[in-house]
């Protein structure tokens, strides 16, 4: 188990950090910081696919976030507020080609208690190849696909985040879904990954 | 017949309380040194009056033009964010990775595969001690500020404005002068290198050369009279820098492997037969390009080939696991195991090292 240290501090609810954030005051930042870091940065590794790529995005994430506190409001959740930050941050990212690629540091994502280097290699290289077939959706289509299908928000929320209608939404997914299919029919390695059965051999 | 998606794709990101605290890191200094704007954002103001709204157009006037003059000095900068440093620090990369820093108002790139320990000399200078890798400096006009150097080994490279990089492979080194001019001193040669110019110590040049770079001020003139080097001089090569931070002809042929893998291949083959990073880049993605298509004594061929022209290349411990790689996907596991071991004992505390140790446990196969 991770413990993790977190600052003790009189921000019991979301308005109490947000106005501690406002007067200035560091451990509201830090602990606004240290509450939704590693969401944020899942979210956006999730999106980009790359370590590199997702550390700078989190960090963007935050400093905008900082920046634009002025203009929260009070009835929304910080958490909520924050996360359609992070999701513009990538979207940009994805837009503005700040990706190297598919990358080697997915090879981290892959539990460390896969059975065996054979099926670890084999879900490393499917996880390569699911970015690679992600690199040829539209951005949007791509964030909706990753905020659903690996993210695992609904399609409500998803919605939410990138600020689309519900039915757009519903479209963009199915029409990146129905993509990776079709890859996935031609690509025995991703279709293990990211297909029904045979997933017993994957970690 | 199209399998259908699962419900839910596992993608675990590699969040650490490393990743958070050099991100806090990042994120507080740069908010406590104003790098970025500072959080405190007073609420909007309710009263809309002219006089506030004109004010506010003043300001905002004023600070987009402090903007666009902090952005005319240093648009050469690249997008990534800057990590402020310390003196007394150690910056490293590994293999695959780069960073940005600042550094007493010097931007400083820093390669992959990158080993430099950064110090305060005497007369107040600060130094960046290159054991290996690469910088790209984009020093701004030092005027009243102290010293900057760069030394490599026993080169020192001076600085008070200019933009350079510095490699070191092995005991090799080469300058690429960017923007304003450079004088270089060796105990055989002093040259004076202008911008889009290049010089190299060359295989057979001594180990322990003095080199003295100064910047060439604002407008790039020399702070110092050196003497011009001919163009026949030793060492120097009048030639275009290759590009620093992005290749497109790299990204397309990246682009191409998915849909058009014969095309990434040709691409790759053509910048591969460069001499820079990008080509020891081109070749290492050539071979794991080439072993993903199942064209495993080709693969091989190129992977000695890397190991061979780019010993210390940012790709090398990659290289060395791929040859593992590929001889698991040909099916000789005996090979896969001994090369395996070769990876471990080259790089006990490698990225791929649990996966070695793994594979050196299963044993080699009876038969």
């Amino acid at each position: 188990v991770a413990l993790q240290l977190v600052e003790p501090g009189p921000y019991v609810h979301d308005a109490d950090v947000v106005a501690g954030c406002l007067r200035g005051e560091a451990s509201a930042q830090r602990h606004l910081f240290r509450a939704h870091f590693r969401h944020v940065h899942a979210t956006v590794f999730r999106i980009l696919g790359g370590a590199h790529e997702a550390e700078d995005a989190a960090q963007e994430t935050f400093a905008e976030v900082f920046r634009s506190l002025g203009t929260f409001e009070a009835r929304a959740k910080v958490a909520t507020w924050v996360d359609r930050i992070a999701v513009r941050v990538a979207f940009r990212y994805l837009r503005a080609g700040k990706r190297s690629g598919p990358v080697p540091e997915l090879v981290h994502d892959v539990p460390d208690d896969a059975p065996t280097a054979d099926q670890r290699t084999h879900a490393r290289e499917g996880l390569r190849r699911l970015y690679l077939a992600l690199d040829l959706l539209p951005p949007s289509a791509r964030v909706a696909f990753v905020l659903h299908f690996i993210d695992g928000r609904s399609v409500a929320e998803t919605a939410q985040l990138t600020q689309s209608s519900l039915v757009a939404t519903k479209v963009r997914i199915w029409r990146a879904r129905r993509a990776l299919e079709a890859h996935a029919a031609s690509d025995p390695i991703l279709a293990d990954f990211v297909c029904e059965g045979r997933a017993e051999a994957l970690p | 017949m199209r399998k259908r998606l699962r419900s839910r794709l596992l993608v675990t990101p590699p969040t650490s309380d490393g990743v958070q605290e050099r991100v806090e890191r990042r994120l507080l200094h740069g908010v406590a040194s104003g790098e970025q704007r500072a959080p405190v954002v007073a609420p909007p103001p309710r009263a809309r009056t002219r006089t506030a709204f004109t004010l506010a157009v003043a300001v905002a006037g004023v600070a987009a033009a402090m903007a666009m003059l902090v952005f005319r000095e240093h648009r050469t900068a690249m997008p990534a964010p800057v990590i402020p440093l310390l003196a007394s620090s150690t910056i490293a990369t590994g293999p695959g990775q780069g960073s940005r820093v600042t550094l007493d108002q010097v931007i400083v790139q820093v390669g992959a595969d990158t080993h430099a320990a950064i110090r305060r000399e005497a007369d107040g200078a600060t130094v960046l001690d290159l054991a290996r890798g690469s910088l790209d400096c984009d020093v701004a006009p030092r005027r009243r500020a102290a010293p900057f150097r760069v030394r490599s080994g026993a080169i020192t490279v001076a600085v008070l404005g200019t933009r350079f990089s510095v490699w070191r492979i092995g005991e090799d080194v080469r300058v690429d002068v960017i923007r304003g001019r450079v004088s270089i001193a060796s105990p055989s040669t002093q040259v004076l290198l202008g911008a889009g110019e290049t010089w190299s110590s060359g295989s057979g040049a001594p180990a322990r050369a003095e080199i003295e770079v100064q910047g060439g001020g604002d407008q790039g003139a020399p702070t110092q009279a050196l003497p011009t080097a001919a163009a026949g001089s030793p060492g120097l090569v009048r030639q275009p820098i290759p590009p620093l931070v992005a290749n497109p002809r790299f990204a397309r042929a990246q682009g191409l492997e998915p849909s058009a893998p014969d095309e990434a291949v040709a691409l790759y083959r053509e910048l591969a037969a460069g001499r820079d990073a990008w080509a020891a880049l081109s070749l290492y993605s050539l071979a794991d390009l080439e072993s993903r298509r199942d064209r495993g004594a080709e693969a091989l061929r190129l992977v000695s080939l890397y190991e061979r022209r780019f010993p210390r290349g940012a790709n090398a411990e990659d290289i060395s696991w791929l040859r593992v790689e590929t001889l698991r996907r040909a099916g000789a596991r005996a090979e896969a195991h001994a090369a395996a071991s070769a990876y471990l004992t080259r790089h006990p505390s490698g990225t791929y090292a649990p996966l070695a140790r793994r594979l050196v446990a299963e044993g080699a196969p009876s038969r």
